[in-house]
């Protein structure tokens, strides 16, 4: 599974701030809690040190790392502040897909919120709610420290408000959105992190249960302030639920541009039994197209063996690899297998800032075998294999157990993918209805014939 | 010896091995002796040949990630179909007819194998595969006992025609096959493989081991049979490849 933490942690943000107060995880700790999390600590201590590709994990002594926070845990009065020492540790190895997903998260997802909700909550409904499945229709991304809307799904409950590309969100239900933007940005010390965490942030504001009601400021194209109220919608894509990972949206949308340009847009890397057929289906709609984008912007990665599947849609030759990954003791390639009737035209890969993991993997393999041509801005620099368990504490652990090197040769953590052709979006184009991103790929499309 | 999780996974158990115990090589029983025993402790030539196809239900479970889901095997012959079904992530199907053998998975895609990968699937495919390891391993030796899991095992090594190597572990009381090791080389690359059988049940006069628990890459897999049946009337296109593989 290939999911970078950041995103785990915006999820679990996500979710928790559906999960007001009173979730406890300010009380003081039991007995049988500090047991627990004492067991906890020490699954997370020897997993890594056991699991860890690098027997010195990244370059620490581990042994020095267990002094070091064992007697803090002892110490913990709340499970927040237990928490919070995990994560100081796992921050020390300053690598992706290493984190804490609190039980919470699966209280959540496993229990009805109204069996949770306790009949006392002063909290207003919408605030309680965030996090749950209601859908703007709306993407948004933080250009020139304004939140700018890049995309608004056709039907959807924003494009009925009126919203367009381009317009600028000020504000969500009466809180002002441009101190988040700055602080996210005087706290994200990690730059490359940065595009992602501030869309999450913005995407995790306009979140909620289906028919809560968003009170929504914009600036418009003539710099006018528009009010709008919003009602989420019912979600797009499927709920796709694997193994320990928390539950996560899944979104494939397939078309056909101008210019005879086939064009999948791929929200995760989840749910294969209905992903790879929709791809294959796209593949084959638009074998005799001019040229074929896929869209990769703003995915945070998933099952990291479905960049193969995709990738195996665009190539003939037998044995390409993406890349591979490294253990402790193996080495694990992840390669291409050619399907049939594979798309072997110009192929043009978008990604930007909160494209991660699997999506790094894909566009970077396929950039490293010259078979695509990438396009955006660079991608988050998170791709480690990794693996979700359950803690004694029931907690999810999210741990990388192996590191990825890409088929050029460079490890992705980090470095991230850097586009071919560096496109950024643009108030301007925006408001006029058109994404850049996507224009200068059709442009190096058509360029091809 | 039967070992459908290497059908599947190719995953295997080194870590509860033990250390090695001194008994002179002179004092040690032949290979062949080792693996004839291992045929005759789980039902005997005769009752093997009696088997003319095998249906296998079960689960794989990967418990630390919560992963787990049903699988079915046919085998007939010297052909074997697989399918595996996994919630989230989708269908498994390995296959193997005589000369060929391939996979279709829903997340990376179909393929036919090749190299070590072909030749351990068609090898495993083969309902008589115990009572015919002469053929699948010219070479074998024994090369000295350890303690795994807890049982003083005898430590085979074999290689097949085209060089592949593993080691298997016999108890040294009962004769059963208590763990089977090796570096597996395929597609995706080399990695240890090592796995423990456990819980030997009979099946129409053959036992076979219904819990193989197996290591690989530092992951753990659970292997459970719940059902076998024998010489069952299967449908005439079973073993087809699929379209994707032809």
């Amino acid at each position: 599974m290939l999911v970078p933490r950041r995103f785990l942690l915006c999820l679990c943000v996500l979710v928790l701030v559906g999960v007001p107060a009173w979730t406890a995880q300010e009380k003081e700790l039991t007995p049988e809690q500090i047991a627990q999390n004492r067991a906890s600590f020490k699954v997370v201590w020897e997993t890594i040190r056991d699991k860890h590709w690098d027997p010195q994990p990244g370059g620490l002594n581990w042994d020095d790392i267990r002094a070091e926070f064992e007697p803090k845990v002892e110490k913990a009065k709340t499970q927040r502040e237990f928490r919070q020492i995990l994560g100081a540790m796992l921050d020390r190895l300053d690598q992706s897909h290493f984190g804490i997903v609190p039980a919470e998260v699966y209280d959540v997802i496993d229990v009805p919120d109204e069996a949770k909700e306790p009949k006392d909550s002063k909290e207003p409904k919408s605030r309680r709610r965030r996090g749950g499945q209601g859908q703007s229709g709306l993407d948004l991304r933080v250009v020139d420290s304004e939140a700018l809307v890049t995309r608004v799904d056709e039907g959807s409950p924003a494009a009925k408000a009126g919203i367009k590309t381009g317009w600028v969100l000020e504000a969500v239900d009466g809180t002002e959105v441009a101190p988040v933007i700055r602080k996210i940005m005087d706290l994200e010390t990690v730059v490359h992190h940065r595009e992602f965490t501030l869309m999450r942030s913005l995407m995790q504001r306009l979140s909620g249960d289906v028919g809560d009601t968003l009170k929504l400021r914009f600036r418009d194209g003539s710099d006018q302030p528009q009010e709008v109220e919003l009602q989420l919608g019912e979600p797009r894509g499927t709920m796709a639920i694997f193994g320990n990972l928390p539950p996560m949206l899944v979104r494939c949308d397939v078309k056909t541009l101008s210019d005879r340009i086939g064009y999948v847009h791929l929200s995760s890397f989840f749910d294969p039994p209905r992903v790879m057929p929709v791809i294959a289906q796209a593949v084959r709609d638009h074998h005799d197209a001019t040229g074929f984008i896929l869209d990769l912007r703003g995915n945070p990665g998933g099952i990291g063996f479905m960049a193969v599947g995709v990738g195996g849609w665009f190539v003939k030759e037998r044995n390409l690899r993406l890349g591979h990954m490294v253990t402790r003791d193996s080495r694990l390639n992840f390669v291409l297998n050619p399907q049939p009737q594979p798309f072997l035209g110009p192929l043009a890969v978008l990604v930007d800032g909160a494209s991660a993991s699997t999506s790094e993997i894909l566009a970077g393999g396929l950039q490293d075998l010259k078979r695509a041509r990438v396009f955006g801005t660079r991608t988050m620099g998170a791709a480690l294999p990794s693996m979700f368990v359950r803690l004694p504490n029931g907690d999810g652990f999210q741990y990388a157990f192996a590191n990825y090197i890409s088929a050029g040769g460079k490890p992705l953590e980090v470095h991230g993918v850097q586009p071919d052709e560096e496109v950024r979006p643009d108030r301007k184009a925006l408001l006029e209805g058109r994404d850049q991103v996507v224009d200068a790929a059709i442009e190096w499309i058509k360029a091809q014939k | 010896m039967f070992r459908p999780q290497r059908l599947i996974l190719l995953a295997a158990l080194l870590a509860l091995l033990g250390s090695s115990r001194g008994v002179k090589a002179q004092d040690l029983p032949s290979a062949e002796s080792i693996l004839d025993r291992y045929v005759e402790v789980t039902g005997g030539k005769e009752a093997y040949l009696k088997l003319k196809n095998r249906v296998i239900q079960g689960r794989m479970e990967m418990p630390a990630a919560g992963i787990n889901g049903p699988f079915t095997m046919r085998q007939e012959g010297r052909k074997m179909r697989m399918t595996m079904e996994l919630p989230g992530s989708g269908r498994v199907g390995r296959f193997a007819e005589g000369k060929r053998a391939g996979e279709v998975n829903t997340t990376p895609g179909a393929r036919l194998f090749e190299g070590e990968e072909k030749t351990l699937t068609l090898i495993q495919a083969n309902i008589h595969a115990e009572v015919d390891w002469r053929e699948s391993f010219p070479k074998v030796k024994c090369v000295g006992t350890k303690t795994v899991n807890g049982k003083e095992c005898y430590e085979v090594e074999m290689e097949t025609a085209d060089g592949i190597k593993m080691t298997r572990f016999f108890d040294r009381k009962d004769g059963l096959l208590v763990a089977e090791r090796m570096r597996y080389k395929g597609q995706m690359g080399e990695m240890e493989v090592e796995t423990l059988h456990d819980n030997y049940k009979k099946f129409d006069g053959i036992s076979m081991p219904t819990v193989m628990n197996m290591k690989m890459m530092g992951q753990e897999f659970t292997m459970k049979i719940d059902r076998v049946e024998h010489n069952v009337k299967l449908a005439a296109d079973a073993f087809d490849l699929p379209a994707e593989l032809k």
